[in-house]
């Protein structure tokens, strides 16, 4: 069985790196493209290592150009089998090749710290300090929930807030974004399509954006990356 | 392609979850019928499901101001180790204990408690899908839900489930 990794055009070098289970990976000829394969066991399980390989592949494979990720898991009986499930799609990988000209993706997810945040929209609102001040500390359930629902309110704002900001500043140097679907405490988790020559740029606008939010949010930023999000 | 390193960036993201979601909510997919079935992925369930976390999230932001002091806030002046206390973990271990009455309450308006939650995971992975929830309470059950989400607060939460050796 082949696991298979990604697209690349024909005259990727070939690589010397290791896929899932261990085995050597390939470039199997797809038309005038090829796909990073390697033989893998019949059963494909999203175990950490095997997801870190499957990682590995397509990093190693983007330092030498231009690579469409799949994702994990996809596996074929043998190369007719790629070819002929792929075949149609030539046309469709080529053109996302070409758009894609060297960029690269860089993922950033800044998660909210709920106390600070809390700190933060109170040291600024002055009526909201004074509720606090009058209604903290109540027995009676339903002010705790009328309370814990306008701080909770204007902790959401100020995310609402934030996330705008992060969103507008980064439009200056992403191509591209791809926002993740919100979730709690998620103050923005996006993707980012890039040129290479300007993540130092990018770079930047995230350490100003982290000093800014200061101690309220904590930043994940990652990359380069192969451009997962922009393949669909 | 060479990129400059910066400190504040990681060659991928840094958790297991974040690093699932790039790998197999995203990326190239092969038509269905030359996938090959995939135990492993079949058993790791992305499941997205609303959860009334609001009151919760009310009442551990009302039992957070208990904790803040009002004139350092203020001043914006640093807080002693309180940020801890608010991060997930600290604050319902510490709230527990007096908010238990609250939660039992809130999950009979809600019909379902905690552990129920768990009861319910353990079969979803056994089977590999998702079961449809047990009806618990009609009426008001059903209002409190769809008022939740009908003025925004309700709350996605996203649980994944590896049923696998290396969890993280």
């Amino acid at each position: 069985m082949l696991c298979v990794y990604g697209v690349v055009r024909a005259g990727h070098p070939r690589m010397t790196v290791s896929g899932v289970h261990g085995g050597p990976t390939r470039i199997a000829p797809l038309g005038d493209l090829g796909v990073i394969v390697s033989d893998v066991d019949d059963e494909l399980l999203a175990r950490r290592r095997d997801v870190e390989a499957h990682l590995t592949v397509l990093e190693v494979a983007m330092k030498h150009g231009d690579v469409l990720p799949f994702r994990f898991g996809m596996a074929v009986a043998d190369e007719d089998a790629l070819v002929v499930a792929l075949e149609d799609s030539v046309p469709r990988f080529r053109a996302l090749l070409d758009a894609l000209g060297g960029r690269v993706q860089m993922t950033l997810k800044v998660v909210r710290d709920d106390f600070e945040s809390m700190r933060a929209v109170i040291a600024r609102d002055a009526r909201l300090r004074l509720v606090v001040e009058r209604e903290r500390g109540s027995a009676v359930i339903a002010d705790r929930i009328a309370l814990g629902a306008e701080v909770a309110n204007a902790v959401d704002q100020l995310t609402e807030h934030d996330a705008q900001v992060i969103l507008d500043r980064l439009e200056s140097v992403a191509e591209a974004i791809s926002p993740s679907p919100p979730a709690p405490s998620v103050v923005a988790s996006l993707a980012l399509l890039v040129r290479p020559h300007r993540v130092a740029e990018l770079d930047s606008l995230v350490e100003d954006l982290r000093r800014q939010l200061g101690t309220r949010a904590t930043f994940n930023y990652a990359g380069p990356m192969p451009p997962y999000s922009f393949v669909a | 392609m060479t990129v400059q390193s910066y400190a504040g960036r990681a060659p991928r993201p840094s958790s297991l979850a974040d690093v699932l979601e790039l790998v197999l909510d995203k990326g190239l997919v092969i038509d269905a019928y030359v996938r090959v079935s995939l135990v492993g992925i079949e058993l790791l369930t992305i499941d997205a499901r609303i959860v009334v976390a609001s009151v919760d999230t009310y009442l551990r932001f009302a039992e957070a101001t208990n904790r803040l002091d009002i004139q350092a806030a203020s001043n914006a002046e640093g807080l002693p180790q309180l940020i801890e206390d608010m991060t997930e973990k600290g604050a319902s271990s510490k709230t527990r204990g007096a908010l238990s009455g609250v939660a039992e309450e809130v999950s009979g308006w809600f019909g379902r408690g905690d552990e129920d939650d768990e009861g319910e995971d353990e079969d979803s992975r056994r089977n590999g899908e998702r079961r449809p929830r047990r009806p618990v309470r009609s009426g008001a059950t059903r209002r409190g839900r769809d008022s939740d989400r009908d003025n925004g607060r309700a709350t996605t939460r996203r649980r994944r489930q590896n049923n696998e050796d290396e969890e993280d």
